[in-house]
């Protein structure tokens, strides 16, 4: 019981599990192929007295939406490249200010406008390194309409616990996907909110956390506690200040509250890895040419796996390490949709444990399970024409 | 303090203002030497007074620049934006919680320059939210660079030769955009811009109040107009009413400052007229869920009486386990509905399943594609790789998709069409689907519909039952007979088609 089998979107996905992880505000500007994420918000966020409005530009709406979470309304904000690369400023905001908020990127094939349509992956790095300075992120990529419901639920709850952006990063290929999915029983759902100040009082410190606390306590305005936030480096009292102390705290900190809460915030999947010498590594929707393939080069007897990260920010370095640690895997082959992103950090991690191979599609069509075996088997050269496959160093 | 007699003054101290609205820990402000900052920013306070506005509803915004430090020195709920931004922010906090009284301070460069996008939309939103412009015609932060505001001949560190550009005047900028509350002030009008304040907050809607500040550190100095005073002075010296502006010439008020409002008018305010769609929206909840319970129960009941009337289900080729359907033909075919209505029975039949289709120019009237998959286990790569389906109602997507198909794969095709050389005439099946829905159902847009019980009746993705079920949750409401007519016809028309295969038709 509580279960309904429902056809969905990808896109379509995001906003259910946003409405159920307690978003109320919405603020969008049209962008393919993330388009229905913003027209689905104006219908539902209404219904359950949330509220959407469509800004002006891509700017104004993560500015919109970081406004409203300060106001106290758990808000997201989507689009695709071009206007991610727009929002990047204000995504140092908030994760400087500590304002929680999700910002969606349906990924379409770049540089530039590109293909609008055409599935990538090429925004990955720009979510890790996108706005300027150094800043902690936490970005997540599912592979189908299921996982997209649950990981925007995640992306919000993240971001409320954490108090910082919480990216969720979505592909062509997931996001106008239709797929049965299951939702669950609302009142299955774990929803966490920020922590909360329970007794406002203008006196209170708002960057001053109490004891144990990596994550200062959130009052919205409004509540009684005035208080000043900036996007200037700032002290506990939440004004600028110039003490190179005090910097170096806070970033510090706010680098320290994501990656001290690795185990909790970092996921990944990992499959046929028991018996593995061959390790596919892949993320968000390029996971289900892999299934396909990894599927067909076992049956013709490859030892082959899967690893997945969720949450491609923070890298999973504990895991993948682990695992390419292992004696018996000797290679490891990065599928991703763009000239090579995600493999500077498996090359990074992997160091000199194995092999690392590429295959890359960046042409604005699909990896296919049939280029992936090509890929595996080294057999059919032919298979791979429309990909960059490169070979690594054997150790 | 001056809270004596019978007259209640416009005016309190300026000491008072700071102990009860300012934070006096982070004063003395950072501004320079007679800069009008400071001016405007007790006229903001001054009205909050005024209005007898409560700290903690009450919100100030900045962006960025010598205005923007203004948000630090007041003590309300106040927030220092980035750059151009303050009226972004500001319209997401009035919007999520419309109750506080949101203020935004910026600069000239600030809110005309890199934040005029948002300036011109909050105006024409018609959000409510006060605006005050502390205008020093120039860029102070960054040390003395042109601006929108800067006049035309002027100077700044970058436009050493005089400035080509022409100034904003920003009251009329926001007025032109649809602001509904549009005034000038400025910093030697003390009284009057603190009336004009007030009565932009007050004002319900967009409301902005652009006061003329004075910078003599880097307008002043660049362009020789004297000392602070003597640029008050300059204010108090060429001043004109807004009302006894309407009757100067061009000319005439060439050079003046023109003070008071420009624009005074009445519209729905944005959040309010969200908060009436709200509350439709709630009164409609009951209405709405028991017609979405009353419309599955229909479909249900629709399908069940078809399903329950006898007929027996069409026998279809044996199921295969992955089902890869591509679909094609010409936009506005319905082919991409007809694949979702495909998924749509497939996930009813309790099967998985994956839809995708391609967008693009081509999803306009060109060629268009969509696919489905249908399958008893998990579902990998969500493509079709080879097709175990095509159907193709038209020529080219028929020249186009038919070439790459197996010998395998069974292709449906309109009868008009002629199947390309490389189909086995065996896995080639030409019903008149389009003819059907024309002539037979009466209107040719059901012809994906006759098209999906054809399908359906051809390979038995899924029963009966859920197809039709599938068929009413996707089509538009009233035009149930009509369809579930268009979804008789095709049944009829593949299943003849596959009696006649079979041998036993006539």
């Amino acid at each position: 019981m509580g279960k309904v089998s429902r056809l969905m979107q990808g896109n379509e996905a995001c906003v259910e599990g946003a409405l159920a992880a307690g978003m109320r505000l919405y603020a969008g500007y049209p962008i393919t192929p993330s388009t229905e994420i913003a027209e689905l918000a104006s219908v539902r966020l209404p219904q359950e007295g949330g509220k959407f409005i469509q800004m002006e530009d891509e700017i104004a709406s993560i500015a919109c939406a970081i406004g409203a979470s300060v106001a106290g309304t758990k808000a997201m904000t989507a689009t695709s490249g071009p206007g991610f690369s727009l929002k990047q400023e204000n995504l140092g905001y908030a994760a400087l200010a500590e304002i929680p908020l999700v910002v969606v990127d349906v990924q379409r094939m770049g540089p530039s406008t590109g293909m609008p349509t055409s599935p990538s992956q090429g925004d990955v790095m720009m979510a890790r390194w996108g706005t300027h300075g150094d800043h902690p992120v936490i970005a997540i990529s599912p592979s189908s309409v299921m996982e997209t419901y649950e990981q925007t639920i995640r992306a919000f709850n993240l971001s409320e616990k954490y108090r910082t952006p919480v990216l969720l990063m979505m592909d062509e290929l997931v996001g106008h996907l239709r797929e049965g999915v299951s939702l669950p029983d609302p009142d299955d759902i774990e929803i966490i909110d920020r922590p909360a100040v329970k007794y406002p009082d203008p006196k209170r410190l708002p960057y001053k956390m109490k004891a144990g606390q990596q994550v200062p306590s959130m009052a919205p305005f409004g509540n009684g506690q005035r208080y000043n936030i900036t996007g200037l480096i700032h002290d506990e009292s939440g004004f600028p200040t110039n003490s190179n102390a005090i910097a170096k705290e806070l970033l510090d900190r706010i680098m320290h509250k994501v990656s001290d809460n690795y185990a909790d915030i970092v996921s990944c999947e990992s499959r046929f890895t028991e018996d593995t010498e061959t390790v596919v590594f892949c993320y968000g929707g390029t996971m289900r040419a892999v299934i396909s393939a990894v599927e067909q080069a076992r049956s013709r007897g490859m030892k082959c796996g899967i690893f997945r990260p969720v949450t491609i920010w923070p890298f999973p370095e504990k895991e993948l390490s682990k695992l390419a640690s292992d004696p018996k895997v000797g290679r490891i082959l990065v599928v991703e949709h763009n000239y090579g992103q995600m493999l500077l950090e498996v090359q990074r991690v992997v160091g000199g444990h194995c092999r690392v191979d590429f295959l890359g599609k960046y042409n604005g069509n699909a990896i296919t399970p049939r280029e992936i075996t090509a890929a595996l088997f080294e057999d059919d050269p032919g298979a791979l024409a429309s990909c960059a496959y490169t070979v690594g160093r054997d150790r | 303090m001056v809270d004596k007699g019978d007259v209640k003054p416009r005016t309190r101290q300026v000491s008072d203002l700071i102990f009860k609205y300012m934070r006096p820990e982070h004063l003395p402000q950072i501004w320079c030497a007679g800069c009008g900052n400071g001016i405007i920013m007790r006229d903001v306070a001054q009205a909050i007074e005024n209005l007898g506005l409560s700290r903690s509803n009450t919100v100030i915004v900045s962006g960025i620049g010598c205005s923007s430090r203004a948000a630090g020195y007041l003590d309300f709920n106040t927030i220092h934006t980035t750059h151009g931004r303050a009226i972004a922010f500001a319209t997401g906090i009035k919007l999520a919680n419309p109750h506080l009284e949101v203020i935004v301070i910026a600069g000239d460069g600030d809110i005309s320059a890199i934040g005029g996008n948002h300036l011109i939309h909050a105006a024409r939103r018609n959000i409510g939210l006060t605006v005050v412009v502390m205008n020093n015609n120039i860029y102070g932060m960054t040390g003395g660079q042109y601006s929108p505001t800067t006049p035309t001949g002027e100077f700044g560190t970058t436009a050493p030769y005089g400035n080509i550009d022409r100034a904003f005047d920003i009251a009329k900028l926001a007025y032109g955009a649809g602001a509904s509350y549009a005034a000038r002030g400025s910093a030697y009008h003390v009284q009057q811009t603190i009336s004009l304040i007030q009565e932009g907050i007050r004002h319900r809607g967009f409301s902005i109040i652009d006061v003329a500040s004075v910078c003599p550190t880097y307008y002043g100095r660049k362009n020789k107009k004297g000392s602070a005073v003597d640029m008050l002075k300059w204010q108090r010296d060429n001043a004109v009413q807004a009302e006894k502006a309407k009757t100067m010439t061009p000319e005439e008020l060439k050079g003046k400052l023109v003070l008071g409002a420009v624009s005074q008018s009445l519209h729905p305010e944005f959040t309010y007229e969200y908060g009436k769609l709200i509350e439709r929206l709630y009164e409609e909840k009951e209405q709405r869920e028991e017609q979405e319970k009353a419309d599955m129960a229909r479909i249900g009941k629709v399908t069940g009486q078809i399903k329950n009337s006898g007929e027996a289900p069409v026998s279809s080729p044996a199921g295969r386990e992955r089902n890869e359907l591509r679909l094609a033909g010409s936009g506005g075919q319905g082919i991409i509905l007809a694949s979702v209505i495909l998924a749509q029975a497939a996930v009813l039949a309790g099967k998985y399943t994956a839809q995708s289709q391609s967008y693009g120019p081509e999803a306009r009237g060109g060629q268009c594609k969509a696919e489905t998959l249908v399958s008893d286990t998990p579902i990998g790569f969500t493509k079709v790789q080879n097709p175990t389906f095509l159907m193709c109602l038209t020529q080219e997507s028929l020249s186009h998709y038919g070439k790459s198909v197996g010998p395998d794969c069974m292709v449906l095709i309109d009868s008009a069409l002629t199947p390309p050389e490389n189909l086995r005439p065996e896995q080639v099946v030409k019903l008149p689907i389009l003819e059907t829905a024309r002539t037979k159902v009466g209107r040719l847009q059901t012809a994906n519909i006759v098209a999906v019980a054809c399908i359906n009746t051809l390979i038995g993705l899924t029963d009966r039952s859920s197809m039709e079920q599938a068929v009413l949750m996707h089509i538009p409401k009233g035009t149930e007979s009509l369809n579930l007519k268009a979804f008789e016809e095709g049944v009829r028309l593949a299943s003849e088609s596959l009696g006649a295969l079979k041998g036993d038709g006539k």
